[in-house]
């Protein structure tokens, strides 16, 4: 069992920064493994994926201290054997304090100011990556003297006939002379090197030296090539057998995107880390790990200008693409994912439970009509009945209410008042008023539950129902930190609200509707949170919120159920390449995973193409809007969105005020 | 004994027996900005020569209408500051620090004796000044001010804030396999770095309080501590209450924690807590960082007026830094 800092398994959602190497192996799900077979082959591969989508526990997988701790734990390594030829050093960006590379931009003259700059990231990136390749080389040597069949496909030969050849091989090399002293004849001597040109460096970076020493300025060399010759000198001195793969890992590659953003230099620093890509050597290969934006916003290489080539260049690897609902859900890979992540977990944590811990935690999702008769209760009949309709038909839909039968009464309701049912005047003829005529077609009702749920619980001044697998792998919209959030303040909800079983806690808890209903929304409040951390966060939560409120009064004022699709928005394409402020903002939001993008069917007659957006499920609940994305969406315009966005704006810069203002009303929970 | 040279500016500026200064200070929005200076002129206090900052910030709505405060606010400084001596340097909020990495930015005319007013200089900018006039030999007198506000509104004071980043100078240059210690100083605002507290494996998490505050910033503080707290805090989580200007305190606290340690810094708490991070870290040899995230807007009425002390007068607190030469922490 890992030793857990909570008692709710699912406290800490960024794992990947608080596991150990043998907590990894028991936390890490090997279901996209198969998906991502390229991260263990030979070529750069570009990993790309939203914020919590599981980039960083990937790249993980290639560490060394990771597959030490499969073998040590017995536990399977869920990399092919024919792919484990390989070792890996990494660097991740944001620790390796890379916002600080541009802090000394200014005092270089302004025409060599991007030149210079790329010189001394190249040559930080190049130290930093050397450093820990030797590092991995021998923490594995080291661990292999001790287990022998440790890692059989990377043998590491550390002895000294070995190492006086690599320091002989690099020492004819271009790059390596100067790069590391002179009188270097070991690899931990090399290591201690690297270490103090690391640490200058960052002295440099942070003015505690004028400027580099000369003897560092002097054999700076271009991203890659110093990493390259190693990794053939590793192989060649047979340190590393002959085919070992060198993979070289570069997290959080966005920090740059967001450090060229003011730092005046262009895209600098991206386009350094292209052209090592650009370079197409053999000897190594780069694992990005990156958001969508940071990397599709610039791939040219530093010097040459040249775009990188996808699929020539570079492989991607998309996260959000493999988890994201297809056509066909039964090959829908994210709840397969979620399961496995949730019971690892839950492993981890000591539970033991036959069968799906979801299923056991969650159960089944409500049903539309028992959701009704939930937000419902025993109220009198809230139906905005028609007065010049029929009286039959106003005793009937009241007798639908009052049998419990709310949904359908609802459904009646609006069912009449549809232009259909108008123009033929059926609300009139008394004589029709029997059965449930709008299930006709079973697409009708379809539609139209989840609008008309949130009508009858906006009646009622209920907060919205979500419980159910189903419903909780639909609204974490394929992203598995959602996923984790919502588990978290679901269980977190259980302990607060039932002491006695969690002081026994000896079997897995399931959860009453209730308490996924709180969980859920208070997940969903964690995820608004989340929108005001990182770029652009205060326009991004204005905008969410202006739609999210946008959304609610469309869908509460659409008595007729005619609009059930209006939880989004669809612009036309062409719209997002004006040079209108809220563009920018849109792109954000879609960047940063706050809105869901996607492309639209336009059913208007000039067929122009569209773009649509939903918010992320997850925010659905804190404004009480259906997640379910049916029909079509609200066609508008960027006009449109600037005056709903500028009537929020009025309000002040905290973009929830007015949801914090309906929190003060007491919004109720069904049936508590 | 320790002597923690800091108190109001009235009772330690004669103490320091320097008859003249130069004035690093900066024109903001913010009434307070005028402290200083009203003050020094008030008070007969000769100020030889003098560096304003004008900084602009990104466009935005917000700037739009704190832009006529800025420049009323310059203009009067000009107006108390004006004569071959008083310069100006103009920066935009987001900019590299370089252009100032040269003490004689700061100090173009090598004035001995100089006043930090920390009062509404942007963080990045006030801490890296810090660290530029602590290690400029030229300067062997170093007096940083603060004037506190009347009071701040309750509305949000600032938006779109960076992500959490190492300040410019005051990055980590020691790496170690051990799990750091971090330490955030408590104000009223989030600043995007919730997700820096909940994500990062730190081997203890303080919370330095200030205390005691005065309603409303006690509410709003706490709502903050309540805001950044983890639902679940790791068991080794405090919160140490600290006078909020007593610099002196969080930096021996600060160091004392550090002392050996990887630690991390994360000032979102009032200035003269950062000032106190800041002297810290400049103990600590490489072994901290101090993060922060840049908010890329703030509110015209940031803060509204000029604190009086018990005796009707601006509220100035002075922190003595360096004297004669010697680094006074």
């Amino acid at each position: 069992m890992v030793a857990l800092r909570f008692d709710n398994p699912f406290h800490d959602l960024w794992v990947t920064e608080i596991l150990d190497a043998n907590a990894y192996v028991q936390m890490f799900s090997p279901v996209l493994v198969a998906d991502t077979e390229e991260m263990f082959s030979n070529g750069h591969v570009v990993l790309k994926g939203r914020q919590g989508s599981g980039k960083s526990m990937l790249l993980n997988l290639l560490e060394t201290t990771t597959r030490v701790a499969y073998f040590k734990t017995n536990a399977r390594y869920p990399v092919p054997k024919k792919q484990r030829a390989f070792i890996s050093a990494g660097v991740q960006l944001t620790r390796a304090g890379a916002s600080l590379v541009a802090a000394r931009s200014e005092d270089i003259p302004k025409d060599q100011r991007s030149r210079i700059v790329a010189t001394n990231f190249a040559d930080y990136l190049n130290s930093l990556l050397c450093y820990d390749l030797l590092k991995n080389v021998v923490y594995l040597g080291g661990e292999q003297e001790g287990n022998p069949d440790l890692l059989p496909e990377v043998t590491v030969d550390l002895s000294e006939e070995r190492q006086s050849e690599l320091f002989r091989i690099l020492a004819a090399s271009e790059t390596w002379p100067g790069f590391i002293s002179a009188d270097c004849s070991n690899v931990r001597e090399a290591m201690t090197s690297l270490e103090s040109r690391i640490r200058a460096h960052k002295n440099y970076f942070n003015f505690n030296l004028d400027r580099l020493p000369q003897e560092l300025e002097r054999s700076r060399s271009p991203a890659g090539e110093p990493m390259a010759e190693l990794a053939g000198a590793l192989r060649r001195s047979n340190i590393l057998p002959p085919t070992t793969l060198v993979l070289l890992r570069i997290d959080q590659h966005e920090e740059l995107f967001e450090l060229e953003r003011h730092s005046k230099l262009g895209n600098v620093f991206r386009q350094v880390i292209n052209s090592a890509l650009a370079k197409r050597d053999p000897r190594v290969a780069y694992r990005i790990g990156t958001r969508h934006y940071a990397w599709d916003a610039d791939i040219t290489a530093w010097g040459s200008g040249a775009p990188l080539e996808a699929m020539r260049d570079y492989s991607v690897v998309d996260l959000d693409s493999i988890l994201k609902r297809g056509e066909h859900s039964k090959s829908w890979k994210f709840p397969v994912f979620a399961a496995d992540v949730v019971s690892r977990r839950l492993g981890a944590a000591g539970f033991t439970f036959p069968g799906s811990a979801l299923e056991i935690m969650f159960g089944r999702s409500l049903e539309p009509s028992e959701r009704a008769r939930k937000y419902v209760g025993n109220a009198r009949c809230l139906l905005q009945l028609d007065p010049t309709w029929a009286p039959e038909w106003k005793a009937y839909l009241e007798k639908l209410w009052t049998d419990h039968e709310p949904l359908e009464a609802k459904f009646g309701e609006a069912w009449l008042r549809q232009q259909v049912q108008k123009r033929r005047k059926i609300g009139l003829d008394g004589s029709q008023a029997h059965g449930t005529p709008w299930r006709k077609s079973p697409w009708w009702p379809k539609e139209r539950n989840e609008i008309a749920l949130m009508q009858l619980a906006g009646a009622r001044q209920q907060a919205l129902i979500w419980c159910g697998e189903r419903q909780i792998v639909d609204l974490a919209g394929h992203n598995i930190l959602a996923f984790m959030t919502i588990c978290k303040s679901v269980w977190a909800t259980w302990q607060r609200r039932n002491p006695d079983d969690v002081e026994r806690r000896i079997a897995l808890p399931s959860f009453s509707v209730d308490d996924q209903v709180i969980g859920i929304s208070e997940a969903s409040q964690i995820w608004f949170k989340k929108i005001q951390v990182g770029l652009e966060a205060d326009q991004r939560t204005r905008l969410v919120s202006t739609l999210g409120q946008w959304f609610r009064r469309r869908m509460l004022d659409d008595q007729s159920l005619s609009y059930p699709g209006h939880s989004g928005f669809s612009l036309l394409e062409n719209d997002l390449m004006a040079n209108h402020f809220l563009v920018p903002i849109i792109k954000a939001c879609r960047d940063h995973g706050d809105l869901m993008e996607s492309q639209h069917t336009t059913k208007e007659k000039d067929q122009a193409q569209r773009v649509k957006w939903y918010l992320h499920p997850l925010l659905c609940p804190i404004f009480r809007i259906p997640h379910i994305r049916t029909k079509e969406p609200i066609y508008t315009t960027l006009a449109e969105l600037q005056l709903l966005y500028d009537e929020r704006r009025h309000m002040g810069p905290i973009a929830d005020a007015p949801l914090k203002a309906e929190e003060e009303a007491q919004l109720g929970f069904p049936g508590m | 004994m320790t002597v923690k040279p800091w108190g109001k500016i009235e009772w330690l500026l004669p103490r320091t027996k320097i008859d003249s200064w130069h004035v690093v200070t900066s024109s903001s929005f913010e009434d307070r900005c005028l402290a200083l200076v009203t003050w020094l002129c008030a008070t007969g206090t000769i100020v030889d020569s003098s560096t304003i900052f004008r900084i602009t910030n990104p466009p935005s709505d917000l700037w739009a209408e704190a832009l006529p405060f800025v420049e009323k606010n310059f203009a009067s400084l000009r107006t108390l500051l004006h004569g071959d001596t008083h310069n100006f340097i103009d920066l935009g909020l987001l900019d590299q620090v370089g252009s100032i990495a040269n003490s004689d930015a700061l100090n173009p005319h090598g004035g001995q004796s100089v006043i930090l007013d920390i009062t509404t200089l942007p963080k990045r900018f006030f801490l890296f000044s810090l660290k530029q006039l602590l290690n400029s030999p030229t300067v062997k007198n170093l007096v940083v001010t603060y004037a506190r506000a009347k009071d701040y509104p309750e509305s949000a004071l600032c938006e779109d804030a960076l992500p959490p980043t190492a300040l410019p100078g005051y990055g980590r240059i020691y790496e170690s396999e051990e799990k750091s210690r971090l330490i955030v100083g408590v104000g009223y605002m989030p600043l995007s770095v919730e997700e820096l507290i909940e994500q990062a494996k730190y081997s203890r998490l303080d919370f330095v309080f200030p205390f005691p505050p005065a309603s409303p910033a006690f509410r709003r503080n706490w709502d903050l501590l309540t805001m950044l707290m983890p639902t679940d805090f790791p068991r080794s989580t405090e919160i140490h209450r600290v006078h909020g200007m007593d610099a002196f305190e969080v930096f021996e606290r600060v160091k004392a924690w550090g002392d050996g340690h990887i630690i991390d810094l994360l000032p979102i708490g009032p200035k003269p807590h950062t000032l106190g991070m800041a002297m810290a870290y400049l103990r600590l040899n490489g072994y901290a960082e101090i993060t922060y995230s840049q908010p890329q807007a703030y509110r015209y009425n940031y803060s509204r007026g000029i604190a009086m002390n018990s005796e009707g007068k601006p509220h100035i607190l002075a922190y003595c830094l360096k004297l004669g030469g010697r680094q006074l922490f």
